[in-house]
C-alpha cells in the first residue's frame, strides 16, 4: 500500500519538477525502469504468495538495474549496444508478463 | 543440458524464463525463514541463494557443487588453468572488439553527439526562458491591471489587451474538438526477428521517405483543421499562433523551432464534428488516408470532450509597427 | 541475508530499515519513469538526424533562443519601470506598446516595415493551395512578423483550400493569379528562404508557366485586417 504510495510520490515529483536527465544516461534509463519494473512485479507476485522479503526486493531491484545497465554498457563498448537493449528489454518483457499472469491468477483466482 | 529433447534452444530459453518469474531468493528467502521458526528442516538449497541475478541459463542449484570437490586434484587444477586461460582469451577478444568499436566510431559520430547534447540543451533552455517570459508577462499583466484599473480608459485599454491575448494565442483553449494523429510507418521488421535483423542498426537512416511523416504532411493536416473551424491547434504540445513555423530539418519536424517525433499529435479545439468531418474529407485527409493504407503512415482521428490546447509564449514583433490604414 | 528481523509479512509494527528501502527504491522508480517518458517524447528524434541537420536545427534554436531573451529582457525593463513610482503614465506606455504588438500578430491592424514581397504567376493553373502553404510556413521560418496574401491577412488560423474551379482560397476569399504575398520580417532572411535550393521560388519555377519572384521594397505596407 505504502509502496504504491512510494511510486506515486515518485511519480508525482517527476512530474512537477519536470527533470531533464542528462543525455549521458540516455540508453540507460529506459532500460533500468524496465529492470526495475521487473523487480516491482516480482516482488508483487512474491508479495501476494506470501513470500515477499524486503531485503530480497532490494538487492533484486538495485542489482536488476545495475546488471541491465552494465550490459547495454557493455554492448555500447562492443558495438552491439542496440541489439543487446532490445535482448535486456524481451527477457525483462517476459518475465514481466509471466509474474503479470501469475499475480492475475492469485487475484482473479483465473 | 538439462533437457534432452528440446525443439530449440530459443524455445527452451523462453520456456525457462516464464516458468522461473519469480525470483527464486523469495522463495529461498521464505524456506529460510521457516527454517528459523522450525530449526529442524534447513534447506541446504537455500544456504547460499544468488540473490543478483536470476537468470534463466543458470544452472539449476545442484549443478555446480558437481565440480568443487575435483578441484583438489590434478585434473582439477588443470581445469582451474582452462578456465584463466578462456577467461583471458574472452578479456583479449573484448580489448579488441572495444578497440575497434572505438575507432570505428569515428569524429563525425562524436561530434554528431555532442551536436545532439547541444540541441537538446539549448532546447532546454529555451524552455526554461520562455517559463521565465511567462512568470513575467503575468507580473507586467498583474501590474498593468492596478495601474490601468484607476481610469475607465485604462479598463478599456486592459479588456482590449486581453481580447487580443486570446487572438494570437498567449492563453491557453480548453474544449471539446479533435486529437488528429500522425505517425510515421513502423519501421521494418525488428532488430533479432530474423537473420537480417543483425546489424540493422543505420536502418532507420535509410527508412524509405514513403513511410514518413514530413512537415508538410503536419502542416497540410493544420491547414485542414483551420479549414474545418479550429479555434485553436497545438502540434506536439506547440500552440500554432501566427508566427509559428512547421518546418523540417532533415528527418526531423520542428514546430515553432521545436524538435519533435512521431507519433505527431494534432489538438484542436472547436465542433468536433465539424473538425473531424473537415479533415477526412479534405484533399490532405484524402491524401494521409491514402499513404496510411498503402505506406503504412498512421493517421488517425479521435474526438475529446475535453482537451487543452496550451498557451504559447508569445514575443512581440521587433520590426513590424501599426501603421494608420 | 542472515538476520530475518520480521517473521510475519505486513506487520503493524515500525518498518523496519529494508522496508524503507523498498519504499525509497519505488519512489525513485516512479521518478525514473518519468524522467524517461520525458526524455523519450523530448529531442529523442535527433538521435539518428544528420550533423547538417543538426547545425541547421542549432542555429534556428540560437534564434529562438536569442529572441526569447530579447523578449525577457524588455519584459524585465518593463517590469522594473513599472515598480517605479507614479507607474500611472509608464502602464500606460506599456499597455499601448503591448496592445499594438498583439494586433499586429492577432492582424486586426495594419502593418508597415521591412520585408519582401513575392509574386507568383501562374497562367497554367498549376500553383495550388500546397505551394502557398509552403510559402507561408517557408516565411515565418524565416521570422516573418506580419504576413497577407492577395487582400487578406494571414493569422494563425489562416486556412488555404483549393476551391473547385481553379485558383486559390484564403479563408473563404477566392484569389487568383498573380499571387501577392506581403511579408514583414528582416528582407534579407526573408530573400534567402523564398530562394534556397529546393525553396518556394524552385518549387513554382518546376510547374508549367508559373514563375515567381521576390522584390525587397523600402518598406512593406501590409493594409488587410482581421476584424
Amino acid at each position: 500500500m505504502i509502496g504504491a504510495l512510494a511510486l506515486a510520490v515518485g511519480l508525482a515529483v517527476g512530474v512537477v519538477l519536470n527533470p531533464t536527465a542528462p543525455s549521458w544516461l540516455d540508453p540507460y534509463l529506459p532500460i533500468a525502469v524496465v529492470a526495475a519494473l521487473d523487480a516491482v512485479f516480482g516482488g508483487l507476485r512474491a508479495a501476494l504468495e506470501k513470500v515477499f522479503d524486503d531485503k530480497v526486493f532490494v538487492v533484486s531491484f538495485i542489482s536488476n538495474v545495475l546488471v541491465a545497465a552494465l550490459v547495454v554498457f557493455i554492448g555500447d563498448k562492443l558495438g552491439v549496444g542496440g541489439q543487446l537493449s532490445t535482448a535486456v528489454v524481451v527477457v525483462f518483457g517476459i518475465r514481466i508478463f509471466a509474474n503479470a499472469a501469475a499475480i492475475r491468477r492469485q487475484v482473479f483466482k483465473a | 543440458m538439462r533437457r534432452v529433447s528440446t525443439p530449440s534452444l530459443a524455445l527452451s530459453v523462453l520456456d525457462d524464463l516464464a516458468r522461473d518469474a519469480l525470483d527464486p531468493a523469495y522463495t529461498a528467502a521464505a524456506a529460510r525463514r521457516a527454517a528459523l521458526t522450525d530449526p529442524g528442516t534447513v534447506d541446504p538449497d537455500a544456504t547460499e541463494p544468488d540473490a543478483t541475478e536470476p537468470d534463466a541459463t543458470e544452472p539449476d542449484a545442484t549443478e555446480p557443487d558437481a565440480v568443487e570437490p575435483d578441484a583438489t586434484e590434478p585434473g582439477g587444477r588443470r581445469r582451474a588453468w582452462a578456465v584463466w586461460l578462456v577467461l583471458g582469451v574472452l578479456g583479449v577478444a573484448m580489448a579488441f572488439a572495444v578497440h575497434r568499436q572505438s575507432v570505428q566510431a569515428p569524429a563525425v559520430e562524436r561530434a554528431r553527439t555532442a551536436l545532439i547534447a547541444d540541441v537538446r540543451s539549448r532546447t532546454a533552455a529555451d524552455r526554461a526562458l520562455a517559463a521565465r517570459i511567462d512568470g513575467l508577462r503575468a507580473e507586467t499583466a498583474r501590474q498593468r491591471a492596478v495601474a490601468l484599473g484607476r481610469s475607465r480608459s485604462g479598463a478599456a485599454l486592459n479588456a482590449r489587451i486581453a481580447g487580443l491575448e486570446t487572438a494570437a494565442g498567449d492563453t491557453a483553449v480548453h474544449g471539446a474538438g479533435v486529437t488528429l494523429r500522425l505517425a510515421d510507418a513502423p519501421a521494418d521488421p525488428p532488430a533479432g526477428a530474423g537473420p537480417a535483423g543483425a546489424g540493422s542498426a543505420p536502418a532507420d537512416i535509410l527508412a524509405p521517405v514513403a513511410g514518413r511523416i514530413l512537415d508538410r504532411d503536419v502542416a497540410d493536416a493544420a491547414n485542414a483543421l483551420w479549414a474545418a473551424g479550429a479555434r485553436a491547434v497545438s502540434v506536439g504540445g506547440v500552440r500554432l499562433t501566427a508566427t509559428t513555423a512547421i518546418r523540417t530539418a532533415g528527418d526531423t519536424i520542428l514546430v515553432g523551432f521545436t524538435p519533435l517525433q512521431s507519433p505527431y499529435d494534432l489538438v484542436a479545439v472547436g465542433d468536433p464534428g465539424r473538425l473531424a468531418a473537415g479533415v477526412t474529407g479534405s484533399a490532405a485527409g484524402r491524401r494521409l488516408a491514402g499513404y496510411h493504407t498503402t505506406f503504412g503512415i498512421g493517421f488517425s482521428v479521435a474526438r475529446g470532450p475535453a482537451l487543452t490546447v496550451p498557451a504559447a509564449t508569445v514575443t512581440m514583433p521587433r520590426l513590424a509597427r501599426e501603421s494608420a490604414r | 541475508m542472515r538476520a530475518v528481523r520480521r517473521p510475519e509479512l505486513g506487520s503493524l509494527r515500525r518498518p523496519g530499515r529494508a522496508r524503507v528501502a523498498v519504499w525509497v527504491l519505488l519512489a525513485v522508480l516512479g521518478f525514473g519513469i518519468t524522467v524517461s517518458v520525458r526524455a523519450h517524447s523530448g529531442a529523442a528524434g535527433l538521435s539518428n538526424a544528420r550533423p547538417d541537420d543538426l547545425v541547421g536545427i542549432l542555429d534556428d534554436l540560437d534564434a529562438k533562443g536569442r529572441r526569447l531573451q530579447s523578449e525577457a529582457d524588455s519584459l524585465q525593463e518593463t517590469r522594473d519601470r513599472l515598480n517605479g513610482s507614479d507607474s500611472g503614465a509608464e502602464a500606460l506606455a506599456e499597455a499601448r506598446s503591448r496592445a499594438e504588438g498583439l494586433a499586429i500578430l492577432a492582424g486586426t491592424v495594419g502593418a508597415q516595415g521591412p520585408g519582401i514581397e513575392v509574386t507568383i504567376d501562374d497562367s497554367g493553373g498549376r500553383v495550388g493551395a500546397d505551394v502557398l502553404v509552403d510559402a507561408i510556413q517557408e516565411l515565418r521560418d524565416a521570422g516573418a512578423e506580419a504576413l497577407q496574401v492577395g487582400a487578406v491577412r494571414v493569422v494563425a488560423s489562416t486556412a488555404v483550400v483549393d476551391p473547385t474551379g481553379g485558383g486559390i482560397a484564403v479563408d473563404g476569399h477566392h484569389l487568383g493569379p498573380p499571387y501577392r504575398i506581403l511579408a514583414i520580417g528582416d528582407a534579407h532572411t526573408l530573400a534567402q528562404a523564398m530562394q534556397i535550393p529546393g525553396g518556394v521560388l524552385d518549387t513554382v519555377a518546376s510547374r508549367d508557366g508559373a514563375v515567381a519572384s521576390v522584390a525587397t521594397p523600402a518598406l512593406v505596407r501590409i493594409t488587410a485586417v482581421r476584424p
